[in-house]
């Protein structure tokens, strides 16, 4: 099945008549890149990451199913939820985390130029989807009346104020350059010029460390630090719900990788699209490769520290390049 | 030192002052006073005071009309372990307390209030601590008359 | 709107707490305003089981005291016993003495240092490190069998002698280990983001220093120049050239560089006990117990051990009193956690290395009435035998 005339075809029909159920979108959103896609090629990145940590460590590290054996065990376990807890709030902030990563996967290319449904702005919704597993966490944490759930949700409150303002930025930084807000231009303009890694270098740091502090990633894995607050929101959490929350993380690391490479370094397409998404794989891979390096060598930053590292560093790599971004457009 | 802390203990003291013997422990000299109960704070005022003395523990033995305390200190810089000596009669279990000048004796008195039942009278913080809030009152399981086999049936 | 703080319970049981114990922290925020010690999770009445066993079975009750310090225990112990019946301990034994309780240093120093690295989130140090222990605890297996509680003590002096492969293996170790030890401290003296973790953190001033009586490392880095190695020398330290490294900052840091520097020191004492292992018996006959009472002080890797012992003159002690060093470690936990984050209340906690020595009850909050009680003895061994016999049925 070539997916890309499927998926060409599918996205003009999607612009021109969004009422028409559309069975395409639905294995889209289910099969490919959506829900098992994702999950599965998130949950192996997990380990590719778990696994290069441990060898750093000087362990033998995890067998490549345990991610996966993780998701099935907790999938076969009973989910108990606190009895003063928030039910409703604590129940459908799972569903809403994963659901969120979920219908994010359309809006990011993988292995083109195209996202799946892509439209006018669709980067300015990518960036409200991509924060909401955040928020659903926030919520989660909170609505469980546990203070540690409640003094992580904190923390992770304070550390998305942290980050959101460098990724934002540097996002923006490239929709001025590429003079459009849908994310599809901005993988063509850099095809057809020069990618933005080597232009907007700074952009590209700013957006890779905030990256790590989204997925919570050592040293920004302040919400959920286990020496500190158990598992910090996730610490009521258990079974079924904690397995989407799992799920949602895994779909939000492929994400955010595909949308790294797809901001930064897109390309070269070969333009039969089964190889483009396998090097696009490849690309995926060798970014966990500095992430893994980073989280082996660094202890565990304090919320403090985290907010003025990312106000002031990160804040000041992002401006640089938002401001030559701004010249040249003037210019 | 050792002459000079006598002196100075049996000046102060005055008839609390009982008892006095230099013994040799762990190679360095230690002095062992004997008090009398009511005189260990002014002893232990002095001792830190006068003297820089650290203050390591309080053990307890129990005799059989009384509960003997030593107050273990140390003078570091001399190598000189000073201990005292203080008998506190069963009969009446109650003895002052030297927390408030020594903060690190607070743990060992409460533990000594649970294990042996002596009451440290105006201690900062009078709560148990190692055994449970609803531990029996008036059983003290390193007291000889409690029994360790007694509830396993 | 009413600001009121909330109760974070740090304990009994919590992930990066080995061992049971309950600190109550009230918090603002992130900001700790007041903490509540509470011990004896698992008071196991060592003290009144020593009473009603011989001394020779005593040394191996005491040894069991700590898993970590199984050295220093039966050491003190020994000693104490040996003061009361006026034996001198053969010069053989007090080098192995020497040797052994400063391995053990080392294997506890790199223990403190990898839990430090797990609890501040670098778990790349707490598996450097434990890798480097593991040197060590070879050693102890190959020399006495045991990689923990390694039953070298006797009274009146050691149950085995080193043998001279043993030696070679051990120096050959402790260059290893030193290698590791200068590693260590270029790494955490190096790297930016620990030392901001570490630095300024849980700060424990000369004065409360003095005033809670703190012992060992945790005084050593306040500024208190305190070592019973050299103060009140023991075995074979009074033939021993070392130094006691001593920082002024009182925290977290200097607690992790006294501890680092201890590390090279106990390498040179090894050296050292090593080379001018004297020949001889390594244990000499106790015949008689007179009545009497000993006194004894040993340094732990965590401080000041005191053993007390009384003697009634018949083969069991009539009383056995022990001084842990966390004991005089853990209240000053207080003074340096208030007006401190959360974030740094474990790295604070597990600063003074604390080795906990623990009575059965915990904690329990009853949902439906809200209201937290401590359960008894009776009713935890209750609920155990009805979940217990509820699983024959079950099963």
């Amino acid at each position: 099945m070539n997916f890309y005339n499927a998926r060409e075809k599918n996205h003009l029909q999607i612009i021109e008549d969004r009422d028409i159920v559309n069975w395409w979108s639905l294995f889209h959103l289910l099969v490919f890149p959506g829900l098992i896609f994702a999950a599965t090629i998130g949950l192996l990145l997990l380990w590719l990451l778990r696994k290069l940590i441990a060898r750093f460590q000087w362990r033998v590290g995890p067998p490549i199913y345990q991610c996966f054996a993780d998701f099935f065990k907790l999938l076969f376990k009973e989910s108990i939820v606190p009895a003063d807890a928030n039910r409703i709030v604590f129940i459908l902030a799972s569903f809403v985390s994963l659901s969120a990563a979920t219908v994010a996967m359309l809006l990011i290319p993988i292995g083109s130029s195209q996202p799946f449904q892509g439209f006018m702005g669709d980067i300015i919704v990518l960036i409200y989807l991509l924060s909401i597993p955040s928020i659903a966490i926030i919520l989660g944490g909170s609505s469980s009346s546990n203070p540690f759930g409640a003094v992580g949700a904190s923390r992770e409150m304070v550390l998305m104020i942290a980050y959101e303002i460098g990724l934002i930025l540097s996002i923006l930084t490239l929709a001025i350059d590429a003079g459009s807000l849908m994310i599809g231009d901005i993988v063509k303009y850099q095809v057809s010029n020069q990618i933005y890694l080597i232009r907007y270098p700074f952009a590209a740091v700013a957006f890779f460390i905030c990256v790590q502090a989204k997925l919570g990633i050592t040293p920004f894995d302040i919400p959920d630090a286990k020496t500190e607050l158990i598992a910090g929101p996730y610490t009521e959490y258990s079974g079924r719900l904690l397995a989407l929350f799992k799920l949602s993380h895994a779909i939000l690391f492929f994400g955010l990788m595909s949308m790294m490479i797809s901001l930064f370094f897109p390309g070269p397409f070969t333009g039969v699209y089964i190889f483009d998404v396998l090097i696009h794989l490849l690309k995926c891979s060798i970014i966990v490769i500095p992430i893994s390096i980073i989280a082996a060598v660094n202890p565990r930053l304090k919320i403090n520290h985290a907010l003025r590292f990312f106000w002031i560093f990160v804040f000041i790599l992002a401006a640089v390049d938002f401001a030559r971004a701004l010249l040249l457009v003037i210019a | 030192m050792e002459d000079k802390i006598e002196k100075k203990l049996r000046e102060e003291l005055g008839d609390h002052f009982i008892e006095y013997e230099l013994k040799p422990s762990n190679k360095k000299k230690g002095i062992w006073i004997r008090i009398s109960a009511e005189g260990n704070r002014k002893a232990a005022k002095i001792l830190i005071n006068a003297f820089k003395a650290r203050f390591s523990t309080t053990s307890s033995v129990e005799h059989s009309s009384f509960i003997e305390l030593i107050y273990h200190f140390a003078i570091d810089e001399e190598g000189l372990a000073v201990n005292l000596k203080a008998d506190v009669l069963k009969t009446n279990l109650m003895v002052e307390t030297i927390a408030d000048i020594v903060p690190g004796a607070e743990f060992i008195e409460r533990e000594i209030y649970d294990i042996f039942g002596i009451t440290f009278r105006n201690h900062p913080n009078p709560k148990r601590l190692i055994l449970s809030d609803d531990w029996k009152e008036g059983e003290y399981p390193l007291r000889k008359s409690f029994r360790v086999d007694k509830d396993e049936t | 709107m009413k600001r009121e703080c909330t109760i974070i319970p740090m304990g009994p049981f919590h992930p990066a707490l080995a061992e049971p114990e309950f600190f109550k922290l009230s918090v603002k925020g992130e900001k700790i305003i007041d903490v509540e010690i509470r011990i004896g999770y698992n008071h196991r009445g060592i003290e009144k089981l020593a009473e009603g066993l011989t001394y020779n079975q005593c040394i191996f009750l005491v040894e069991r005291v700590c898993g970590i310090c199984s050295n220093i225990h039966p050491l003190c112990f020994a000693q104490a016993v040996e003061e009361i019946a006026g034996v001198e301990v053969p010069d053989r034994a007090k080098y192995i003495r020497t040797v052994i309780a400063e391995l053990e240093r080392i294997h506890s120093h790199f223990l403190w240092l990898g839990l430090a690295g797990h609890i501040i989130g670098f778990d790349t140090l707490l598996m450097w490190a434990w890798k480097a222990r593991e040197l060590v605890l070879d050693i102890f297996e190959t020399v006495t069998g045991n990689r923990q509680s390694y039953a070298m003590n006797a009274i009146g002096g050691v149950r085995r002698d080193l043998k001279k492969e043993h030696i070679s293996k051990i120096l050959k170790t402790m260059d290893e280990a030193e290698r590791a030890t200068k590693r260590f401290i270029k790494a955490i003296s190096g790297d930016p983001v620990t030392l901001s973790r570490l630095k300024g953190v849980g700060v424990l001033s000369n004065e409360d220093a003095k005033k809670y009586c703190v012992v060992g490392p945790v005084a050593r880095a306040s500024g208190l120049k305190i070592d019973i190695r050299k103060d009140y020398p023991y075995a074979a330290y009074d033939e021993m050239d070392f130094d006691i490294p001593v920082r002024r900052d009182g925290d977290a840091l200097a607690k992790t560089e006294v501890r680092l520097e201890e590390l090279l020191q106990s390498i040179r004492i090894i050296r050292q006990a090593v080379d001018a292992l004297p020949n001889g018996d390594i244990k000499c006959e106790v015949k008689e117990m007179p009545e009497g009472e000993g006194l004894s002080r040993g340094e732990a890797p965590r401080g000041e051990d005191l053993h007390y012992v009384v003697s009634n003159g018949s083969n069991m002690p009539e009383r056995v009193k022990i001084r842990a060093p966390t004991f005089m470690n853990l209240p000053s936990i207080k003074p340096q956690l208030i007006g401190n984050t959360i974030a740094d209340a474990l790295i604070i906690i597990g600063a003074i290395d604390p080795c906990f020595c623990c009575t059965d009850r915990l904690t329990v909050v009853d949902v439906k009435e809200n209201r937290e009680k401590i359960m008894s003895s009776d009713e935890l061994l209750q609920r155990s035998r009805k979940k217990s016999s509820a699983d024959h049925r079950g099963s």
